[in-house]
């Protein structure tokens, strides 16, 4: 009698089981973020998965642990349907099969091209496929505490400043108020040296991604070197902030610049709304300081991050139509703003841009991201295979000459020596 | 039991054997299955793919030694990382089971609270590499930290960022691996109840102070338990990995970049899995090296009761 009643009752399971998964269309979507990103994202999803009868399924973390679980995915075959791709990892991911070209979803409709410009997809070309859409473009900028300034009586910076002129605005600033500066992009050097080495006219890679255009020209070698001194001589002087705090810094709160303690930071530009929302106040946007003697100015356009479809997902228009909704859908974008980056399609940047909801932050970002490509030619391309080690190692060696390790010119020769070792194939 | 004497069990007695065995089996079936699928066949595959050149995302190539030679004749950061488990072991191992000893003899008496306080001083090592620990030692030493404010509070003037600042990195990490004694503590508790009390009375008897009891009976009848416990902690001390990640990431300028971590770091973030391979047959031929090497010299400081003759 036991048995049967145990026989029956597994049955049981296994039908509810089946039943279960049944045939519903399901996504999986994954992406990086922290918790106000994953709350818009999965808002905006799940409108649109009510909408359209898809089962939504995500599988969100934090930007550390992401592309090791990606990885450990993609040698299941089992990557998620659609995926966020970064500037680092696309090539890496394109290249090796593990997400598909989007032309063919492009040229059907379903990706809809009517308010984008086709040049602007040009970050997530490789190889001459669409390897992934850009979800907008992104870019640097250096936030600046208005009140600081006033208080300090010092002229709030222009866009055409140099480099020198910045340094003194620190210097001045302290002097005046006794409130330091953020070292620029201690988190992440290559933001700021790929701007001087801009201002010099030549691009961060080579166009092939095997080697450094600019390693030969000593005018930049020495530029990019006396950059990264006047800033050690700054954190030694104390009008830049210690690099023993700042590195220490992980989520916003931490950084001074949201506390009122610092008076300007670099920034990518997709984080000035959430930075202005942790200070309470409207913080001042200006493009990064030009080298003195460089040619032009350093600004350069991001493709933020990609939307991708991986090549295991089993129904790629589904993600496709999905894809297209995040990209061209004001009701997404009313949701996500520009958290993202500046969409590329134009009527969501009218809507952003016109629409009541909108506030004063995105309305900034807006505008400086549309100021600077005024001042730049295209966005850049995805960065290529094995760069993420020599970005390792410049991040290292600029902490080392800030900490006092190391000197400028030992971190430039050094970047210079192992991205030319790493860099090829 | 001999064959003839197998031969000579009647066929029942030979099935229940044999059931009795197959049960055995089954209930170390689990066990059995997860040492292969999770052990084993891994430890094979890690050993092929150390000769690959294997980024994941495409099958992999073979490149013979190529990853072992890049490892130590081009890799900058290989000595480094070896450097920094060296200075991690060899100071935090022998702390920690000092600690621990310590501690097991202040709790080696009989009293109504020492069950309370083993459990006590055994509960960090059970939130062992458990990231909320990490990241709640992270804000305890940093800057603004809890260490600071204890500090300051009695008279200290203490503003240093212990985890970010290159000379203490390390030893935040360290004092975290100590903090964790509670395993090898009971260990050598328990080693310590088995030495007879008789010894001590004899001691006593005649006129042997705390501390000649100590040296003379204590520590060399607890040599078995200390050699185990320095195998056990030192194959664990080479493999430190969470802590590092969670709370420097490799610390400031390299200063914590034990070598798990960068093996790690190869691994995933530079998508060179066979590079990481090759890093960890590595790291366990030198592991191995020096059990082998506390294993050969243990005939010379670990004393046996039962050797006795």
């Amino acid at each position: 009698m036991k048995k049967i009643i145990s026989l029956v009752l597994c049955a049981a399971m296994l039908i509810c089981m089946v039943a279960v998964s049944s045939a519903e269309t399901a996504l999986r979507v994954a992406w990086w973020g922290g918790q106000e990103r994953h709350n818009q994202t999965i808002e905006a999803l799940d409108a649109y998965g009510a909408a359209n009868n898809i089962k939504m399924e995500y599988e969100y973390t934090s930007w550390t642990s992401y592309f090791e679980n990606l990885a450990t995915q993609a040698v299941g075959h089992n990557l998620p349907d659609m995926l966020q791709m970064s500037t680092t990892d696309i090539i890496n991911y394109s290249t090796n099969g593990q997400i598909v070209d989007l032309k063919p979803y492009v040229d059907s409709g379903i990706i809809d091209l009517s308010n984008i410009e086709e040049g602007s997809l040009s970050g997530g070309m490789v190889n001459g496929q669409l390897a992934g859409f850009t979800t907008g473009t992104n870019t640097v900028t250096v936030i600046y505490n208005k009140k600081i300034f006033d208080q300090a009586g010092v002229a709030y910076p222009s866009n055409e400043w140099t480099w020198s002129e910045y340094i003194d605005t620190v210097k001045k600033i302290y002097e005046a108020t006794g409130i330091q500066s953020d070292i620029p992009f201690l988190s992440e050097a290559r933001w700021v040296v790929e701007s001087w080495v801009r201002c010099y006219g030549y691009n961060f890679f080579s166009e092939d991604g095997q080697s450094l255009p600019w390693a030969e020209d000593e005018k930049v070698l020495a530029g990019v070197a006396k950059a990264i001194q006047d800033i050690a001589d700054g954190v030694k002087a104390g009008y830049f902030i210690d690099p023993e705090i700042q590195i220490a810094w992980s989520t916003t709160e931490e950084n001074y610049i949201v506390q009122g303690k610092s008076a300007m930071a670099f920034l990518l530009s997709n984080y000035y709304g959430v930075y202005c929302t942790a200070l309470g106040d409207e913080l001042g946007m200006a493009m990064l300081p030009k080298m003195d003697d460089g040619e032009k100015s350093g600004m350069y356009l991001n493709s933020n991050m990609y939307w991708c479809i991986s090549s295991n997902c089993a129904q790629p228009e589904v993600a496709a139509a999905a894809l297209n909704y995040m990209i061209n859908s004001t009701d997404a974008a009313a949701v996500i703003k520009t958290d993202r980056g500046i969409s590329l399609s134009s009527e969501v940047r009218n809507f952003l841009a016109t629409s009541k909801d909108t506030d004063a932050y995105t309305a900034n970002v807006l505008n400086y991201v549309s100021d600077v490509s005024g001042v730049v030619a295209a966005v850049n391309p995805a960065d290529p295979a094995h760069s993420a080690e020599p970005i390792s190692v410049l991040k290292n060696d600029y902490t080392a000459v800030m900490y006092g390790e190391m000197t400028a010119e030992d971190c430039v020769a050094d970047f210079v020596e192992q991205a030319t070792a790493l860099l090829p194939n | 039991m001999t064959k003839q004497n197998q031969a000579a069990l009647s066929p029942a007695l030979r099935r229940r054997r044999l059931t009795e065995t197959g049960i055995g089996y089954l209930f170390i079936g689990p066990w059995l299955i997860c040492f292969l699928a999770f052990s084993l066949v891994p430890f094979v595959i890690s050993f092929v793919l150390s000769f690959m050149d294997y980024n994941m995302l495409s099958a992999p190539t073979f490149v013979g030694f190529s990853n072992y030679v890049k490892l130590f004749t081009g890799d900058k950061l290989f000595k480094t990382s070896l450097g920094v488990t060296f200075r991690f072991v060899f100071i935090a191992i022998p702390l920690r089971l000092a600690f621990a000893l310590l501690v097991a003899l202040i709790l080696n008496r009989q009293s109504k609270m020492v069950p309370l306080y083993r459990v006590v001083y055994y509960l960090p090592s059970i939130l062992g590499g458990s990231v909320a620990v990490s990241v709640m030692w992270r804000y305890c030493f940093s800057k603004t930290g809890v260490l600071n404010t204890a500090l300051q509070a009695i008279g200290i003037a203490s503003n240093i960022s212990w985890i970010s600042n290159k000379d203490t990195a390390l030893w935040s990490l360290i004092l975290l691996f100590i903090w964790q004694f509670g395993s090898p503590m009971l260990i050598f508790l328990s080693g310590l109840k088995q030495i007879p009390k008789s010894y001590y009375e004899a001691a006593e008897c005649d006129g042997a102070g705390p501390l000649v009891r100590f040296f003379r009976i204590t520590l060399p009848l607890l040599t078995p338990i200390i050699f185990f416990n320095l195998v056990m902690q030192m194959i664990g001390g080479f493999m430190v990995f969470s802590q590092a990640m969670i709370i420097t990431d490799g610390g400031p300028m390299n200063r914590t970049l034990v070598y798990a971590l960068y093996l790690y770091r190869q691994s995933f973030a530079y998508y060179k899995m066979g590079y990481g391979c090759a890093m960890a047959w590595v790291l366990m031929t030198i592991i191995g090296f020096f059990t082998l090497l506390v294993f050969r010299s243990s005939s010379a400081w670990v004393f046996y009761e039962n050797e006795i003759k």
